[in-house]
């Protein structure tokens, strides 16, 4: 029992030596070695060769660096122009999207839109010239859809002059068929629905061809905004690259 | 440097002046580099780890929350030297005896050539010794005997308690007594430890 006390304690203390040295024990522990030093032969053994090490180890003299730590040389300097170039970079794609953008505009509508509209142009018009026919004749009593039975019949008659007499019998008959307050169109009637029969190139303006016009009338504005931004996008091209050099040329 | 001083440039630091942080680096490259390189065992790996660890606490110097400069830097070093070790075991490329054939550690100048050879003599073994110790005794050696850190200064650095860092030095300093013993007549005589009993 004793001697198994005395064991432990004998190992407690070895352990207690390092920091014995350095005086780092509490007051209770440096008592505890002290009273064993004295009674154990090997713990003051092995006290002297941890000193004699701790010695050894404390007398390796300082070791010159071989070179310098210093970071500046390593890091690249901090930029104030690190941000304007990441706005820059964006200004200007921003720009040259929208430059894109406008100019597939232009070209698709110069090229695609405009030769379409042309081509279908004389139907659409024909069409609403029917519809706006009633519009204009608002004192006749023939709905859109008669007039427009008459408009066809009226050009058949137009397209074919030989059986130019037979032109106002179908008119009648048409006309009579009709649920109209007045059964037989007058000549006057023909007379004035003649006048409103459709012309290949309308005098006035139909919707669609409002539509070109009014683009085209905005043509001018748009080629300054085309030059506008082609311009803003070489000058913010050239600013980027110009930074970018800067920041390459400050690497180095 | 006073503290104040210290204080000033690492503020400068903080800012991104790197011309602050240099003066720091020249303050404490000895002493940050004297751990890596006890701490490694090798002048090359030494340099990597110390120039590393200033890189690191320049990135991190925002996270620096005031106390002992040196010892965040301390911190710092050991973790890089860490690493290193790590994947030194992970590709073992050269004996331990060839490193220290190859690499012979620039002493201290004004010493007479045979005292100079001497401690390089004993730097080399002790050297040896401090190798054969596991990382985390070898680092609170290093700590407290070469760099003279107190216990409370290397809890800190280790991220560890007090009673680790006795125990870790306690074993640490037992087996490089215990390796000196047996270097013996390898030691030069007046480094040789003195046994009672014994020559």
């Amino acid at each position: 029992m004793f001697k198994r006390f005395k064991r432990s304690e004998h190992e407690r203390v070895k352990e207690l030596l390092s920091a014995y040295i350095d005086g780092e024990l509490s007051m209770e522990e440096a008592a505890l070695v002290e009273k064993h030093l004295r009674e154990c032969s090997a713990c003051t053994q092995d006290l002297e060769t941890l000193r004699q090490t701790v010695n050894l180890v404390r007398q390796l003299p300082v070791i010159s660096p071989p070179r310098s730590f210093t970071i500046s040389h390593l890091m690249v300097p901090k930029r104030p122009w690190a941000w304007g170039y990441v706005y820059l970079r964006g200004a200007t794609a921003l720009a040259a999207l929208l430059l894109i953008v406008l100019l597939a505009g232009d070209l698709g509508f110069q090229y695609l839109w405009a030769p379409r509209m042309a081509a279908l142009a004389p139907e659409p018009m024909a069409l609403e010239a029917t519809v706006e026919a009633p519009e204009t004749e608002i004192e006749m009593p023939v709905p859109p859809t008669r007039e427009t039975l008459d408009q066809v019949e009226a050009q058949k008659v137009e397209e074919t002059p030989a059986p130019l007499a037979e032109a106002t019998p179908p008119a009648e008959r048409l006309g009579a068929a009709l649920p109209s307050p007045e059964p037989t169109p007058t000549p006057e009637l023909v007379a004035a629905v003649e006048p409103s029969l459709p012309s290949p190139v309308p005098e006035g303006l139909t919707y669609a061809g409002e539509r070109a016009e009014r683009f085209f009338a905005l043509l001018p504005t748009l080629r300054l905004l085309e030059g506008a931004l082609l311009g803003a996008f070489l000058i913010l091209g050239g600013a980027t690259a110009l930074v970018k050099w800067r920041r390459m040329v400050s690497q180095y | 440097m006073k503290r104040t001083e210290e204080a000033t440039l690492i503020a400068a630091a903080r800012q991104g002046d790197t011309q602050a942080f240099d003066q720091l680096v020249r303050l404490y490259q000895s002493a940050i580099y004297n751990a890596a390189y006890r701490i490694l065992g090798d002048e090359d790996a030494a340099s990597d780890a110390t120039q590393d660890a200033f890189l690191s606490a320049y990135r991190a110097i925002g996270k620096f929350r005031g106390g002992s400069f040196k010892g965040w830097l301390f911190r710092i070093v050991t973790n890089t030297c860490y690493d290193q070790l790590r994947r030194k075991k992970r590709q073992p490329t050269t004996s331990l005896e060839a490193v220290y054939l190859d690499s012979t550690p620039p002493w201290a100048e004004n010493e007479e050539p045979e005292e100079y050879a001497l401690r390089q003599e004993l730097g080399r073994i002790i050297q040896q010794g401090l190798t054969t110790l596991p990382s985390e005794q070898r680092i609170a050696l290093v700590l407290s005997d070469i760099q003279g850190l107190s216990y409370q200064e290397i809890a800190e650095v280790m991220g560890t308690s007090l009673g680790t860092v006795k125990s870790r030095l306690s074993r640490g300093r037992a087996s490089l007594r215990d390796y000196l013993l047996a270097q013996g007549e390898l030691l030069p005589p007046r480094y040789r430890l003195k046994v009672e009993g014994h020559a």
